[in-house]
């Protein structure tokens, strides 16, 4: 391994690890109302739940739009990066998911800014475009375009960002259902032997090609905007 | 089969008229009776009653400024199997200023080793209202073929009359390749079924039906609310559907199309 790769490496880490201030741990993404619901009862549902997520929306459609966001901010095309991100926005139909995709995306950037270490001028120009409503900031469009920035392959981009995702919801799984931290790491190890295939599977057209089916997860996410008591914000 | 049918309705004194022009295997009729102040109501007619491989359909629907109507179809759309490229459905709708549409697409019964796809394009301009209802089986429960088609693909977007893309869903299911992740999907449901409501309007209310899973949101920038509704059975979700379209209808000002009025000719 380089020492550009172990660089690379470690600033993924960094960013994608829990405790990075984006907020992610915040959110259930439609979890929480499947275990009201009682449509997710267990660690078997757990694991099913995320795999669907991760094989039929995440890897489907916020990969291929960090892929495409990854591959125009490396060319220093801001603007194919915005249509990226207003493609991907209008595909979030139920507005919690929608809305931790933006807020999670906007503290993305603005953190990342915030430490002279690793701030760049592509970000901030990315920034500067979503506070002004030019873009509606979603996740993996801005990772996309810090990854690219900070010269992190767009393919380990995808990659952690599907393993986050299923970390972030086997953590999401703990606090709601009797699921043990035992559970949620042999579940983790089945997900990461999948996630190089999938990543493989990602193309970066970014665009009309998006695709996703994920009905039950959707139903959970839009009867949560009316849930009484929540946990978590999505 | 290439089949097409292009239909534009126009406010009149009493009601819309209607301009279609179609092809032999696609009807547009109507109107048919409602009740005073209901919306004028059309029947969309495929006389096939199913899509076979190689059929491509595309149906236009056009509304202009101040145009009110229902449309829904005549019965359920049976993709039949296919060993070629499969069957192509493409609508296009267009609603103009102060025009109000409702659209039922109507349930589609994928049979087994069905291949298709359907691609929905709605161009929705200011001060226009849609309602579109459709409901997808995931295949002839009964004879046991839940999940057994091939390939179906759908597509929906909505712009705005200058282009602009503000709402766009799509889905590839290839249940050969996914099942385990269809059924973490879609529980033990046999239908899906799914309604936008474009325009100005209030959240929609829904109704608690036994053996449906359903919810709403926002639909992004504004532009309206969705519907998507889970269940065992087709009458379940269309039960919610038909109770969010009448109060939708209702919300503006117009009488209630009774759900006993429809079909006339199923």
């Amino acid at each position: 391994m380089t020492t550009s790769n172990v660089a690379s490496s470690l600033l993924l880490l960094q960013l994608m690890d829990s405790s990075f201030p984006v907020g992610t741990f915040a959110h259930s993404y439609g979890l929480e109302q499947s275990v009201r619901d009682r449509r997710v009862t267990d660690a078997v549902g757990v694991e099913g739940f995320v795999q669907s997520v991760l094989s039929m929306q995440v890897a489907t459609t916020d990969a291929r739009a960090l892929a495409g966001a990854h591959e125009a901010a490396r060319l220093a095309d801001i603007g194919e990066v915005m249509r990226v991100d207003r493609e991907l926005y209008a595909t979030k139909g139920t507005s919690e998911l929608r809305d931790a995709s933006t807020s999670t995306g906007r503290r993305l950037l603005q953190e990342v800014l915030a430490h002279p270490e690793v701030s760049h001028d592509l970000i901030a120009t990315y920034l500067d475009t979503v506070e002004r409503d030019d873009a509606p900031g979603t996740h993996a469009v801005a990772l996309g375009v810090v990854g690219a920035a900070l010269e992190v392959p767009a393919t380990e981009l995808v990659a952690a960002m599907l393993f986050s995702t299923a970390n972030t919801l086997h953590q999401a799984a703990m606090r709601l259902l009797p699921v043990s931290h035992r559970d949620a790491q042999a579940a983790l190890h089945r997900h990461r032997a999948e996630i190089p295939a999938l990543a493989d599977d990602v193309n970066s057209e970014g665009g009309p090609d998006f695709a996703s089916f994920l009905p039950k997860q959707e139903i959970a996410s839009m009867r949560h905007e009316g849930a009484g008591v929540r946990f978590f914000a999505s | 089969m290439r089949e097409s049918l292009t239909a534009r309705f126009a406010p009149a004194d009493r009601g819309v008229t209607l301009r279609a022009t179609s092809t032999s295997a696609l009807e547009m009729r109507g109107p048919f009776p409602a009740f005073a102040g209901a919306l004028p109501r059309y029947f969309l007619r495929n006389v096939t009653a199913g899509m076979l491989d190689g059929d491509d359909y595309a149906i236009g629907i056009h509304l202009t400024e101040g145009a009110r109507v229902t449309v829904a179809p005549t019965s359920a759309a049976k993709v039949f199997v296919s060993r070629g490229a499969g069957a192509l459905l493409a609508t296009t709708i267009e609603v103009e200023r102060g025009a109000i549409l409702d659209f039922d697409a109507g349930l589609t019964i994928p049979h087994a080793g069905a291949v298709a796809r359907q691609a929905t394009a709605i161009v929705l301009h200011e001060g226009a209202r849609i309602a579109y209802a459709d409901t997808f089986a995931f295949g002839r429960i009964a004879h046991g073929e839940r999940f057994a088609f091939d390939r179906f693909e759908s597509s929906l977007r909505v712009r705005t009359q200058t282009g602009l893309v503000r709402y766009s869903r799509r889905s590839v299911l290839v249940p050969s390749e996914q099942r385990g992740l269809l059924n973490a999907a879609v529980g033990t449901a046999g239908v899906l079924g799914s309604l936008l409501l474009l325009g100005a309007g209030d959240r929609p209310e829904l109704p608690e039906v036994e053996g449906a899973y359903a919810g709403t949101s926002a639909l992004p920038h504004g532009i309206g609310w969705q519907v998507q509704v889970l269940a065992a059975r087709h009458e379940q979700s269309e039960r919610v559907l038909s109770e969010a379209r009448t109060a939708w209808i209702a919300s503006h000002g117009l009488a209630e199309v009774k759900p006993d009025l429809d079909p006339v000719f199923a």
